[in-house]
């Protein structure tokens, strides 16, 4: 599939007004003279991606300014008030130690968003150079590309996860570049599709018949045209990335105690489930609204740009 | 699939799992600390070290500990473990049992809830019904699986008491129990397949269901449940098809954090455990064995989808 495809206000086929929906519209209640009216706002993201914006740039926003936000130490100990539910002096409350829950959340959120951004960066790097000379390279070199991407995918992640974490110690590094080389077979496969298609394509022959050097090529004429592909399945991938890092963190295997992570707080407070199940909620319920809104984002622009098959 | 393309995959399989034996092996020498202390203890003698090293071959060069153990494989030795003195394949065939059950139930249940839900969604596309589905998915895409377990531990094990919070009975002892202690993991583990068996499958019987066929069959007078359940739904399974492979391949050992939350002694929580004590026999034969069916289950996919769709078997 050319990725080429998805010019802003162009409308994706199967939405445009066709004889082919009149049969569809045939199967449905109320057929509306055999065509579908265009949804309104095809070239805006819409008012529920761009509250997902809104949400994330807030806690971006936090998570930056953590340290001069008149938030309390994200470690002190509150003892007059274990496990409390929401009250002036703690916001979002505490956990079973007393540790105020919006602290931690904004400082959990240094964790978990550079962690999400910079393994997805990570990815689409390596992940577009390898699928981009999967895609054009000759000879051995895109078979060898593609059959270590098969490898990477055959080893069970959360095993090679562990066992790399564990060999090199959990930090913020560790952490992101483990989540980073566990994304780069999607990107390679994300890249390697158009690519392939493209690089048959006349305005890439005739580069190459005048001499362009394959370097400049991929830069220049096939990284524009697959970019945006990229971008979006980046952002779904940056909600995936949060969520591994809190699945190691619950397992305790991210960044280490006593500093706050999602993933953390939502073990420690399993201990006190039944009798506070705020103090496990309450990170839920941001994790999966992080999460949700990257998810947003990525499905709004994924309509807009038609990036079908998005998926790995 | 030409008889060409089918050994040429194969071949891949096969130099994709070497691949994988030997990053497993290697992965395991990099992990801190020694297996002679871990199973000695701190207090043990430089002598007793060297004489466990020799006595489990890890005074030998790495290429040659590799050697001994890849050949045993091949013979279907996968060795024995240096802490348990259990025989790692003996473990291997245990631990598959509840992993293989746990997966198969939990994309039983995603298939169950999911295949009628997208037809019906489809087919009444953009009433009520289908924009509750469709958030219902979009939300439980987004919950990550601890996230999951966590609430469904609490309301369904500590809020209602119904169902045991963790633990696993092998069937052979009493299937019933077998069935309430796995019903969790597998909820949770259905959950979130079910959000995306549910969006490709929506995809795939509205693309199919604006093609010129479902007009004639409508023509002909075929009832809607005719049309969507006969004309619509093959057609429209074979995306979903994959991804059922693909999502099963994966799970098998693969459902590392749910197996362990549940405390279900599957292949994944042996392999976590493995890592954690360094028993390194263990790790390798557990991920060869968890790779290998995800390369089968691949091949698998590829094949059936030739016999699902005639168009692809005679391409070529």
């Amino acid at each position: 599939m050319p990725a080429d495809t998805g010019l802003a206000g162009t409308p994706p086929p199967d939405l445009a007004p066709s004889s082919a929906s009149a049969s569809a519209a045939a199967l449905s209640e109320s057929p509306r003279n055999g065509t579908r009216p265009l949804p309104p706002n095809r070239n805006r993201l819409g008012t529920g991606a761009w509250l997902a914006v809104g949400f994330l740039a807030v806690l971006c926003a936090a998570a930056l300014l953590a340290p001069v936000l008149p938030l309390e130490d994200p470690t002190r100990s509150d003892t007059d008030a274990l496990a409390a539910g929401i009250s002036g002096d703690h916001w979002l409350g505490t956990d079973a130690l007393g540790r105020d829950t919006l602290a931690r959340i904004v400082h959990g959120a240094r964790v978990s968003l550079v962690v999400g951004a910079g393994a997805t960066v990570i990815g689409a790097v390596v992940g577009t150079v390898l699928g981009m000379a999967a895609g054009m390279g000759r000879g051995l070199l895109p078979g060898v590309i593609m059959r270590l991407t098969d490898v990477l995918l055959a080893f069970p992640a959360m095993i090679f996860a562990l066992a790399v974490i564990g060999a090199v110690g959990p930090s913020t590094t560790s952490v992101t570049l483990v989540i980073g080389l566990l994304f780069v077979p999607g990107f390679v496969r994300i890249v390697r599709a158009p690519v392939l298609s493209l690089s048959q394509r006349e305005f890439v022959l005739s580069c190459r018949a005048m001499g362009m050097s394959a370097p400049r090529l991929m830069l220049r004429e096939i990284l524009p045209n697959i970019l945006t592909g990229i971008v979006t399945y980046g952002v779904t991938m940056f909600g995936v990335g949060v969520m591994v890092e809190g699945g190691l963190g619950f397992l305790g295997v991210s960044v280490p105690p006593p500093d706050p992570t999602w993933g953390g707080m939502i073990a420690e407070g399993r201990q006190v489930l039944a009798e506070h199940p705020m103090v496990t909620l309450t990170p839920t319920l941001v994790l999966v609204l992080v999460v949700l809104c990257a998810n947003v984002v990525g499905d709004r622009l994924s309509a807009r740009l038609d990036m079908r098959g998005a998926m790995l | 699939m030409t008889t060409r393309s089918l050994l040429a995959r194969a071949g891949q399989a096969v130099i994709v799992l070497v691949s994988v034996a030997v990053a497993t092996f290697a992965l395991g020498r990099i992990l801190p600390g020694e297996l002679a202390t871990a199973v000695l203890g701190d207090t043990a003698t430089p002598e007793q070290i060297a004489e466990f090293n020799r006595k489990t071959g890890a005074d030998q060069p790495a290429v040659e500990q590799f050697r001994t153990w890849f050949t045993g494989v091949l013979h279907g030795d996968f060795g024995t473990s240096a802490l348990t003195g259990q025989k790692v394949s003996d473990a291997l065939a245990d631990r598959a049992v509840p992993s293989l059950l746990l997966v198969v139930f939990a994309e039983v249940l995603a298939l169950a809830v999911a295949v009628p839900l997208a037809v019906w969604a489809a087919y009444r596309r953009g009433k009520a019904p289908d924009k509750a589905a469709n958030a219902g998915s979009f939300v439980l895409l987004a919950t990550p699986q601890f996230a999951i377990a966590v609430l469904l531990i609490y309301i369904f094990a500590v809020q209602l008491g119904a169902l045991p919070a963790t633990g696993y009975t092998p069937p052979e002892q009493d299937p019933a129990q077998t069935f309430r202690t796995l019903l969790l993991p597998a909820v949770t583990l259905a959950l979130g397949l079910a959000a995306v068996y549910y969006r490709v499958l929506r995809a795939g019987v509205l693309e199919t269901l604006q093609q010129d066929y479902i007009l004639a069959a409508r023509a002909q007078g075929l009832t809607p449940r005719q049309v969507l359940f006969r004309h619509t739904l093959r057609p429209s399974l074979l995306p979903l098809v994959t991804l059922v492979g693909l999502n099963f391949g994966f799970l098998v050992g693969g459902a590392v954090i749910v197996e362990q939350l549940f405390a279900i002694p599957g292949l994944g929580t042996y392999a976590l455990g493995a890592v954690q004590t360094k028993d390194f026999t263990v790790l390798q034969g557990t991920v060869l064995l968890i790779a290998a069916v995800y390369v089968l289950v691949n091949l698998a996919v590829d094949l059936l989808y030739g016999v699902l769709d005639p168009r692809i078997r005679h391409a070529r």
